[in-house]
């Protein structure tokens, strides 16, 4: 029990916490919002050939790392050799030391998600889309539907199921993050980033390494894993409520 | 919507729009493609120029002596390829064999412990123990650490890929099959080895090929576990040269000192040509996959 009251009354949590929260919820709201948009805009493109051929290249970051995603950043953000800096000394500005500059974090930390995710969401959202039944539009263009309207009477309520099993899936996990994403991105959270780029499991992670009672950080994983179950629950029993077929329990 | 673009040339998007939406997603792909090509270039960069003038697309000077040197290297970067190999093998064919063995069984509607064990699956999913009871099960309880196991067992199953492979048989092995080959006389497990998985190969592909990238791309595990450097993957070499590249400096060669080897390697390019010997593999054969990655994730509409 003390563990727990450690945990609770250390004033990190709060930083924690907040930080855990507010990057999903932003990255939840990205990453339904950006793909849907996206999706629907490459289904319209005339050329299939070249529709998969943007799918493909898109979904590239998927596959990759976030050891190597942090190499791919380094190469843009280091602080003496990257083409950031160079660039702006180039423009005559000063350059930025963006490993230690913790304002410009959370913009880093959500375009790289972003940029990691979104191939693979729109995706996603694709594969839906073209399981919409055909016949709605030909009967929405006999009506005069324009294309806007098409897409907002008929695919965007069509995508409705799949958006919203996507959006418990990451509501239950609002109070995870992705740890390759907190902790390699920034190369290892230093002091000065810390208020702006640590979550949970980078806490828990760092506390494992340094030599702190396990006691305690047992009680740092817990109150993250209750907090979880509890969020997917309450998340899953709302979408019951709203849309029964939906709910994933 | 496919279709109807096809077949029906006036619910088309007005040709502007269309260049626009173009040069939209050309840019997008660009953007996931570019970072790649950028460390390459920076990886053939000769040390003289970053030095001189940073990471650059179009470099002053080119020189390949960063590749030279992880030849030199190639003892410990064949190893720790080896063992990506070894493990993403391994681990595949193992969490494969687990994973639909299990949703087989969930699947059969006369299965007496169904309930029990669909609960056991589900319960994970919401409801993970956390990192440290990861750590403490695996390193305390199982005595895994510095072990291959260490690597292979933590990721062989999730309890999503059960249900992907429960909702696949459920769905496509119509149940009389599976009766007329019990009146056959097959035994269980003929049923499933020659009558369930023949028929079953998209899902197999899904789950293998999760598996597979999932292992591959995996260096958190062995950060929390292993510290020999036998056992380090490529991944986790690449993760410890973030903090120093001396990682790789082990074998100097004839006639220096390890210090003045390691002043005379080329760091920043050696750094970039590993992340590209990680990272090409995986760039040339993820389109082959794609399509499975796809049907996986319309299959993994799960349900409970």
């Amino acid at each position: 029990m003390d563990n727990f009251q450690f945990f609770l009354k250390s004033n990190q949590l709060t930083v924690i916490l907040r930080n855990t929260v507010l990057y999903n919820v932003v990255f939840i709201f990205l990453n339904i919002a950006i793909p849907v948009l996206l999706a629907i805009m490459i289904s319209q493109i005339y050329s299939k050939r070249k529709s998969k051929v943007f799918q493909t290249l898109m979904f590239m970051p998927h596959f990759m790392s976030w050891v190597v995603v942090s190499y791919f950043v380094f190469a843009f953000l280091s602080p003496d050799k990257g083409l950031l800096n160079g660039i702006l000394t180039t423009l005559g500005k000063e350059p930025v030391m963006w490993y230690s500059e913790a304002r410009y974090w959370p913009f880093i930390l959500i375009f790289m998600q972003s940029w990691k995710s979104v191939g693979y969401n729109m995706v996603v959202y694709l594969a839906s889309i073209s399981g919409i039944d055909s016949t709605l539009y030909e009967a929405a263009v006999m009506d005069g539907a324009n294309k806007l309207q098409q897409a907002k009477y008929i695919t965007l309520p069509s995508l409705k199921p799949i958006v919203i099993i996507m959006f418990i899936l990451s509501v239950g996990r609002i109070f995870s993050s992705d740890f390759g994403l907190f902790y390699q991105i920034p190369r290892g959270v230093t002091n000065s980033l810390f208020k702006t780029v640590t979550t949970f499991d980078v806490y828990i992670y760092n506390m494992l390494q340094s030599n702190a009672p396990l006691g305690r950080t047992v009680a740092a994983s817990f109150f993250q894993a209750v907090a979880c179950c509890i969020t997917i629950l309450v998340a899953n029993h709302i979408v019951k409520k709203v849309d029964a077929d939906s709910a994933l329990i | 919507m496919k279709k109807v673009n096809e077949e029906n040339h006036l619910n088309r998007i007005r040709p502007a729009t269309n260049i626009a939406f173009n040069g939209l997603f050309l840019l997008l792909a660009l953007m996931a493609f570019v970072p790649i090509i950028f460390v390459f270039i920076i990886s053939i960069t000769s040390e003289k120029s970053i030095a001189a003038y940073g990471y650059q697309f179009i470099p002053k000077e080119l020189s390949d002596s960063a590749y030279r040197f992880l030849w030199g290297e190639r003892k410990t970067i064949l190893q720790a390829l080896f063992i990506s190999v070894a493990v993403t093998a391994l681990g595949t064919c193992l969490g494969v064999a687990l994973t639909t063995t299990m949703g087989y069984v969930l699947s059969r509607p006369d299965f007496k412990l169904k309930r029990v064990f669909t609960m056991l699956v589900f319960i994970p999913m919401v409801f993970g123990g956390g990192m440290v009871a990861n750590y403490v099960v695996v390193s305390q309880m199982l005595h895994l650490s510095n072990t291959i196991g260490a690597l292979i067992l933590p990721l062989c199953v999730s309890s999503f890929n059960v249900v992907i492979s429960r909702t696949f048989f459920q769905s496509t092995i119509p149940d009389s099959i599976i009766e007329s080959a019990k009146i056959d006389g097959a035994t269980q497990l003929q049923i499933f080895c020659k009558v369930v998985l023949p028929i079953s190969k998209p899902v197999l592909a899904t789950i293998g090929l999760f598996l597979a990238f999932g292992y591959w791309n995996d260096w958190f595990q062995s950060s929390l576990y292993i510290s020999d450097t036998n056992l380090l993957s490529l991944q986790a070499l690449l993760n410890n040269m973030q903090k120093n590249i001396e990682y790789l400096t082990k074998n100097p060669t004839a006639g220096l000192t390890l210090q003045a080897y390691q002043r005379a390697m080329p760091t920043e390019g050696v750094r970039m040509a590993i992340a590209v010997v990680v990272a090409v593999p995986i760039a040339c054969i993820y389109p082959f996959f794609q399509k499975y990655f796809i049907s996986g994730l319309t299959v993994g509409a799960v349900k409970g």
